[in-house]
């Protein structure tokens, strides 16, 4: 792998996660085993010192692996393409990148961890005496584990990366597309999928922003958000690309970060993210309700607002070129 | 509100500056601190503050560990307590009255707080200097500007380390009837020093006697 400033830029910024990471998780190992708030003694003070600096050291990890993983989209879409031969987009490019998708589900799995562990961070911080301190040391330590092996396979990925084979790129796209469609059983008229999904969405913001009773209300909460996020993706390629792309049959996903299509693909990718960490955030707060009720029933209210905005602005943003198109030509792809 | 240690132990490094110090003060109450120097008065009136945590032990307020709580709620706490340090740490271009209002910046200012720095500023005879950049001021007037920004803000507790430091005997007369003012306003108010114009001057509730890092209550 040519050591572009690019790849070197997110290796440094997952190296720099990951020191901060193994920092925090050493606190969190001894928090997690020994955590015993009763008596004010020496070793209890000491671990109460040492959970305020997992929570830095943690939050420090969260915000570079965030940038790591934005740096690492930014040169999937904008740098890489041109070294790669027939990659024309980060198709091409994680075509060319061994385990290339895997390595990104893994990243935001990895994204997702961190920010689950935040938000019960955050809760514990609202109280003065962090009552969730040694499950908040528990969360870090699995979505830890798991950052660091997306680091890892980011790094052997990225350096084992073929730069001279060429790759098929957006053809691979349509000939799945041409596999898979005639089976899809779900297929609708064009117009009905945004009808579909505007309603399905509305629903689920309807019951965020509600609030929820049980921890079984969040997951199912959760449950429902990744199912609709997945719709979303679904009705987004096969509906609304045409009008973004100008071409009927392109359901390329990453074609959209391009500056052709008006980075289009940050905001409706980026928006079905927060929709998802959000929903995580909502369930975990509703979790925590018994514990740190005022703290609890703050970030769901907020987990609620932002999720319902997430959902309007990837809906907006995936609807507005079919809405511009209608309106010049009078007709639908 | 009361405001008590609970075995406090503080250590830097290999050495123990405090401990097992235990001590209380209730609201009302007038307490003194008293030792020789490097027994370890002003490091206990920093962990009392809040601005330093004990290494064993507690601060408590009101039952509360505030000594144990996370960061951004002690930072709360602190801002319920005036505090005189024995290095003054005022901003030396702003002037007594400017450095008595810095404390209530995190709550927007407060108009109560100016007018009661004014009449401190009076009080303590600094009114002619009041405006005048605190670096431009004498040690005792420096002293006393501290004094005024400890006590403006109306905390409930009040912590303060040598307050009569570098004072003649007619403002040792004015700096304790000021501290007996405050105790009578529901302050709970731990001074620390060796100064014995100041300590026949006090109605304290008790007298704690530091050294070497242990504490013993006093005769009063």
């Amino acid at each position: 792998m040519t050591p572009h400033p690019a790849i070197a830029a997110v290796l440094v910024a997952d190296a720099l996660s990951a020191i901060a990471l193994l920092a925090a998780m050493g606190g969190a190992v001894r928090v997690a085993a020994g955590w015993s708030p009763a008596a004010p003694g020496a070793a209890q003070l000491a671990l109460e010192r040492a959970a305020e600096e997992v929570s830095l050291a943690g939050r420090a990890a969260l915000v570079l692996s965030g940038l790591a993983t934005l740096l690492l989209i930014l040169a999937l879409n904008h740098v890489l393409p041109a070294l790669i031969p027939g990659a024309m987009c980060g198709l091409g490019v994680l075509e060319a990148i061994p385990g290339g998708a895997v390595l990104l589900a893994l990243r935001v799995a990895a994204l997702a961890g961190l920010w689950t562990w935040a938000v019960i961070d955050k809760l514990d911080r609202a109280n003065e005496r962090g009552p969730l301190a040694p499950w908040s040391a528990r969360v870090l330590l699995a979505a830890g584990a798991l950052a660091l092996a997306a680091a890892l396979r980011t790094a052997t990925s990225l350096l084992e990366t073929d730069l001279h084979s060429p790759v098929s790129c957006c053809a691979a796209v349509i000939d799945l597309a041409r596999a898979i469609a005639p089976q899809t059983a779900l297929r609708l008229a064009g117009p009905w999928h945004a009808v579909v999904l505007a309603a399905s969405g509305a629903g689920l913001a309807a019951w965020a922003l509600r609030g929820l009773r049980s921890r079984r209300a969040a997951a199912a909460l959760l449950g429902s958000t990744v199912a609709w996020v997945l719709l979303a993706e679904w009705v987004l390629l096969d509906v609304f690309a045409p009008y973004h792309y100008g071409l009927v049959g392109h359901r390329c996903p990453f074609c959209l970060f391009l500056p052709a299509q008006g980075f289009a693909g940050y905001v409706v990718h980026g928006a079905l993210l927060v929709a998802i960490l959000e929903a995580g955030a909502l369930a975990v707060a509703t979790a925590c309700r018994s514990q740190l009720p005022a703290a609890s029933h703050r970030r769901t209210v907020l987990a609620g607002r932002i999720l319902t905005g997430a959902l309007a602005i990837h809906f907006i943003a995936s609807l507005l070129p079919l809405v511009v198109f209608r309106w010049r030509t009078g007709a639908f792809l | 509100m009361k405001i008590a240690c609970e075995a406090v132990q503080v250590m830097a490094g290999e050495a123990e500056l405090i401990r097992g110090v235990s001590l209380s003060c209730a609201a009302g109450e007038l307490v003194l601190l008293q030792g020789p120097s490097g027994s370890g008065k002003s490091t206990l009136l920093s962990v009392m503050a809040g601005l330093r945590r004990p290494t064993a032990g507690q601060v408590t307020v009101d039952g509360m560990p505030v000594s144990r709580f996370t960061a951004h709620h002690r930072d709360l706490y602190r801002r319920r307590v005036g505090f005189l340090p024995q290095r003054l740490h005022l901003f030396e271009d702003l002037s007594a009255l400017e450095n008595a209002l810095v404390p209530t910046l995190p709550r927007g200012g407060d108009p109560e707080v100016l007018l009661k720095a004014r009449e401190l500023l009076v009080r303590l005879e600094l009114a002619p200097v009041g405006d005048r950049p605190v670096r431009t001021l004498s040690g005792g007037e420096q002293q006393r500007a501290a004094l005024v920004r400890a006590l403006a803000g109306g905390f409930e507790v009040l912590l303060l380390d040598e307050p009569t430091a570098h004072q003649d005997e007619p403002r040792v007369a004015l700096i304790a009837a000021l501290l007996e003012a405050e105790r009578a306003r529901g302050a709970a108010v731990v001074v620390a020093g060796h100064d014995p114009r100041l300590a026949t001057r006090l109605g304290l509730a008790r007298r704690y006697s530091l050294s070497a890092g242990c504490i013993s209550l006093e005769a009063k």
